[in-house]
């Protein structure tokens, strides 16, 4: 990340212990971590706002991980940037149903931080 | 006609309440054939001698009928048979509400009485379990109050450990850099202590080479000294000859003047030559004296001189030596420090790679912690839909029973937290005890 722009992660999860996990793992990378409480909080900060990757819970209130990623594939601008699923879900039904939406990736909590790294550097390299 | 009228009414309900059972079935039909006899029977006794006793026996037989029947339905209501059972269910799912109600069993005082009492108790069940269920529909806001406060606590200590917890590891691995650095740079690069000791080792070679020289050079010394005195000792005996063959020269010309002298006139002119071959003769022999002690004096200063040079070169030889080994010592000493700086930077490496293992651990642990907090939401999120499905409404509980159920869960109380979630001030000893707690007093209990 030296020398390069720093690329922007949008944590959508409405655990606030998650999303300071998220900050801790992510940004002595040299990311930049912006949060989201829920799918909706979510949408409103990346009509305002480049993202190059969204990290998405599923299970939250008002707008959840699904409803969010199906609002997001139906967008221009962001049927393009990565949707990566962390989520204490592993179902093989609803990660079915992610890939469908066009999620790129699905994370079971609890993750590691040098997983996580690896996956957003390979996805947004 | 009373009678049948009676007999024929039970039939139908006996035969639509019961119907379903085999053993009333065939009751019934045994009733509703009985029926058809009288029936066919009743215009063979309308002038005959039984005529007037026929509304009597006909009533009595009504009656007695009417009873039977009750008798037994009764018994299948309130003692059913595995037998039965299956059959009576299907029977009540033919019939529908109506028809159940159109056809209100006649009861007798003592079976009216039972069920009287049996409803009476079945009343207070429910009166019973409606108390209980007003008590958990009125305890579910007030245990959602006390999750909430979970939640909260966890919430807050989960962040505060999780900010503290990465920012001892960040310290650690600053520090670890920070060591790793100083290590490697004594260990490893130009000015590093292990280069210091490659210079030292070489230069031990360098001296060592030097010393060679130096011995060398003292060695060829000798030899150029022995050449000097063979030299030397060569032209001393040239010089001997040389001062010998002057003496006999001499003797010559003393000799040569004797016989000049016996010759008289004649040998005034061999007189003369004589004389200057006598002084030739002493001249050579002073030359050669000269050169003798001239060469011996050189000889003299050449050795002196050697000698000099011999000792400055064994002391340089000494000294190098010295300085040689006190190098080999120093490298000898700092090797293994060096080894011990290399390791030292392994170690290093090895715990900022431990930290970060660990890192991981507490991440995962931290994320169970919240995990436990998700999973409180959900049960008291469950709680509540069940309190919303319930028959019995919060308006059901008073704020006498709400008074009642906050003194009960208060009592179990232990933080402050609790205390608060419920606006309640602390009990007195509680009080005391914290206040305590607070200020750092060691009570010691003899």
């Amino acid at each position: 990340m030296i020398g390069m722009e720093k690329k922007t992660v949008l944590c959508v999860d409405d655990s606030p212990t998650i999303r300071k996990l998220v900050h801790k793992a992510l940004e002595p990378e040299g990311y930049e971590v912006v949060d989201a409480a829920n799918g909706k909080e979510a949408l409103d900060i990346s009509d305002g706002r480049h993202i190059d990757f969204f990290l998405v819970d599923v299970n939250m209130p008002v707008m959840d991980g699904f409803q969010f990623a199906e609002r997001l594939k139906n967008r221009d601008s962001g049927a393009t940037v990565p949707v990566v699923f962390l989520t204490t879900e592993s179902g093989s039904d609803k990660k079915q149903r992610g890939k469908e939406l066009g999620v790129r990736g699905w994370i079971v909590k609890p993750f590691e931080a040098t997983s996580l790294v690896k996956l957003v550097s390979m996805l947004t390299g | 006609m009373l009678a049948i009228a009676t007999l024929v009414v039970n039939n139908k309900y006996t035969m639509s309440g019961n119907g379903a059972c085999k053993n009333h079935r065939f009751g019934a039909c045994m009733r509703l054939l009985l029926g058809i006899v009288v029936l066919t029977l009743v215009p063979l006794f309308v002038d005959s001698f039984w005529a007037p006793y026929l509304p009597v026996l006909g009533s009595a037989l009504a009656v007695f009928l009417v009873f039977v029947g009750e008798r037994k339905k009764a018994d299948a209501k309130f003692l059913p048979s595995d037998e039965t059972e299956g059959e009576a269910e299907a029977a009540i799912t033919v019939e529908t509400d109506e028809e159940l109600l159109a056809e209100e069993p006649v009861y007798e005082e003592h079976e009216n009485e039972e069920l009287e009492g049996r409803l009476l108790d079945l009343e207070e069940q429910l009166r019973a379990y409606k108390a209980v269920l007003s008590e958990f529909v009125t305890a579910v806001p007030m245990e959602k109050r006390l999750a909430d406060v979970i939640v909260e606590m966890t919430e807050t200590s989960t962040l505060e450990l999780t900010e503290q917890i990465y920012a001892l590891a960040e310290k650690s691995n600053l520090l670890g850099k920070q060591i790793r650095e100083q290590l490697e740079s004594l260990t490893f690069g130009e000015s590093s202590l292990m280069e210091e000791i490659r210079t030292l080792r070489n230069s031990v070679s360098e001296t060592k080479l030097v010393v060679e020289r130096f011995q060398e050079i003292q060695n060829r010394q000798q030899s150029d000294m022995d050449v000097v005195s063979s030299a030397v000792e060569s032209v001393g005996g040239y010089i001997a000859t040389i001062s010998e063959l002057a003496e006999q020269t001499g003797i010559l010309a003393i000799n040569a003047s004797i016989e000049a002298a016996r010759a008289g006139g004649v040998g005034k002119g061999f007189a003369v030559i004589a004389g200057e071959v006598h002084k030739l003769a002493d001249a050579s022999r002073n030359v050669a004296q000269s050169i003798g002690s001239t060469l011996e004096l050189a000889d003299e200063k050449v050795r002196e001189s050697f000698g000099q040079q011999r000792e400055r070169i064994e002391g340089a030889i000494v000294r190098l030596e010295r300085g040689q080994r006190e190098q080999e010592r120093r490298a000898d000493i700092l090797s293994p420090h060096i080894e011990r700086l290399r390791k030292g930077v392994e170690a290093t490496t090895s715990t900022s790679s431990s930290v970060q293992e660990g890192l991981d651990r507490i991440s995962a642990s931290l994320q169970s912690q919240d995990s436990v907090r998700q999973i409180l939401e959900h049960m008291i999120e469950f709680l509540q839909e069940l309190r919303h499905d319930s028959p019995v409404g919060i308006e059901d509980a008073d704020s006498s029973m709400q008074k009642a159920l906050e003194g009960r869960l208060s009592k179990r109380f232990t933080t402050r937290a609790e205390w608060n979630a419920f606006g309640l001030h602390l009990d007195e000893s509680f009080q005391d005890s914290e206040k305590k707690e607070e200020e750092g007093d060691i009570t010691l209990f003899s």
